[in-house]
């Protein structure tokens, strides 16, 4: 999987979620919480989905790795090429 | 024996609003009714072909489709409810009404402010400031010490007839307890009624429980109906088991009750609460129904659509003496909320006062 296609599985998930925020303009270096309206359930959101829908664990301990579509890219697309 | 991660006592709304989260997280829930149908204090029946909704009589926090941090916002997204779904049409506007005074309010905090310059010129300044202090509130934080929201409104209000006035709306819909509150859930009150706002699906409450029990149980989450819970098995201080009153156990991880305090600790079978922990609050309500053949628009009331009435010198929200006090209560007109072409096919008209327990539970049926 590439970053990109990391950014993407990140911001369909975010768009279940949250289906009236505006995703056209998300700016992959600044904090998603920035720029959109997600609070810290939403993000719990997101880490349920993340398992349910491709099986990725991320530890409580990790979810500041979520920050950012970038830091998402980052800290995930290792863990989805590990699943192959 | 049936083994649940999390065991949910009462399928009211939050008892299944907390179902959903639960099972969309993957875990086993199940929730325990005791009654035949859901809904606990707002909930709906049938009578004579006609269906009644019980206790709701509009929802609050009302705000429109996009407003960032808004609880209800909020909420129809954890739940994954959509506003088409929910349908809600907005109240046509409400009042306080005391003796020679009115304070009209609805969906925009403008009217209010400007009903309060109406009859209350000299109490503007302190007025604002009391809107200021409620906005800084954080009323997110859990742990905070109680605050009399007496005193902080009357910091802001020397007039005592606006003091009630505001008081009244909040504290049938908000208070359990007599004549004060905490501020912290003053503020909910407030922000949830007077900036926010009032308003109700046209088929009414059942409209909101049927999608929270579908949204359940696509979730996953099983639910036990006619069941109650008739208390805990306690082992080392947690609750091992429930034991229905069919007396089959069950054993859950986890258990959430809905059902209140003190009847929570009435469930525990050991000594593990104090006598004065388990007792109930002093405050109850009778409401009744009244259906018309006629459209209520009819009758030359006005459109209020919920009238929050005192007609003593002084508003008291206390234990009732007399079987019902009439003195002060809530006044709900289903037909005035804002259905666009078809209103309801019958008049409504609902009233709750507060009235005392202890009487009405000596009632027969036939009393």
């Amino acid at each position: 999987m590439t970053k990109d296609e990391c950014k993407q599985v990140v911001l369909d998930i975010i768009a279940e979620i949250a289906p009236d925020e505006e995703l056209s303009d998300v700016k992959p270096e600044v904090a998603l919480r920035e720029q959109l309206d997600l609070d810290s359930m939403d993000f719990l959101d997101i880490v349920m989905e993340l398992r349910k829908k491709h099986g990725i664990e991320v530890p409580e301990g990790e979810y500041g790795n979520l920050v950012s579509l970038e830091s998402c890219a980052e800290y995930l697309t290792p863990k989805f090429d590990a699943l192959v | 024996m049936e083994n649940y991660d999390v065991a949910i006592i009462g399928a009211g709304m939050s008892g299944i609003a907390a179902g959903i989260r639960l099972a969309h997280f993957g875990k086993k829930v199940c929730i325990f009714e005791r009654h035949y149908a859901p809904g606990g204090l707002n909930s709906f029946y049938f009578k004579e072909g006609r269906k009644y909704d019980v206790g709701l009589h509009a929802m609050t926090n009302f705000v429109k489709p996009g407003v960032k941090r808004a609880p209800l916002n909020r909420i129809l997204r954890q739940l994954r409810i959509s506003r088409e779904e929910l349908n809600l049409s907005e109240q046509l506007g409400s009042r306080v009404a005391f003796p020679g005074r009115n304070l009209r309010f609805n969906n925009e905090f403008g009217l209010l402010e400007s009903e309060v310059e109406r009859e209350f010129r000299s109490e503007m300044d302190g007025f604002r400031k009391l809107v200021e202090t409620i906005q800084a509130f954080n009323d997110r934080e859990f742990n905070y010490r109680y605050q009399s929201a007496r005193e902080v409104v009357r910091r802001c209000i020397t007039d005592v007839v606006l003091e009630d006035m505001i008081f009244c709306p909040l504290m049938y819909y908000g208070s359990s307890t007599e004549d004060d509150m905490d501020f912290g859930q003053f503020v909910v009150m407030f922000k949830s009624i007077f900036f926010e706002g009032f308003a109700r699906p046209q088929e009414g409450i059942r409209n909101i429980i049927k999608l929270l029990l579908l949204r359940y149980k696509e979730a996953g989450g099983i639910r036990r109906m006619k069941t109650g819970v008739a208390s805990f098995k306690i082992e080392k201080g947690r609750v091992d088991r429930l034991i229905l009153d069919s007396g089959e156990e069950v054993q859950a991880d986890i258990v959430l009750s809905s059902v209140g305090l003190p009847e929570t600790y009435s469930l525990c079978s050991e000594k593990i609460v104090s006598e004065t922990d388990i007792k109930a609050g002093r405050l109850s309500f009778a409401e009744t129904i009244t259906i018309f053949k006629d459209q209520p628009s009819s009758f030359n009331w006005g459109n209020d659509t919920i009238v929050f009435f005192n007609n003593r010198d002084r508003f008291a929200y206390r234990e009732a003496r007399d079987p019902v006090d009439l003195t002060s209560g809530v006044i709900c007109i289903p037909n005035n909320f804002d259905y666009g072409e078809t209103n309801l096919t019958e008049g409504i008209v609902r009233v709750t006062c507060l009235a005392n327990y202890e009487t009405w539970k000596m009632y027969t049926e036939e009393e």
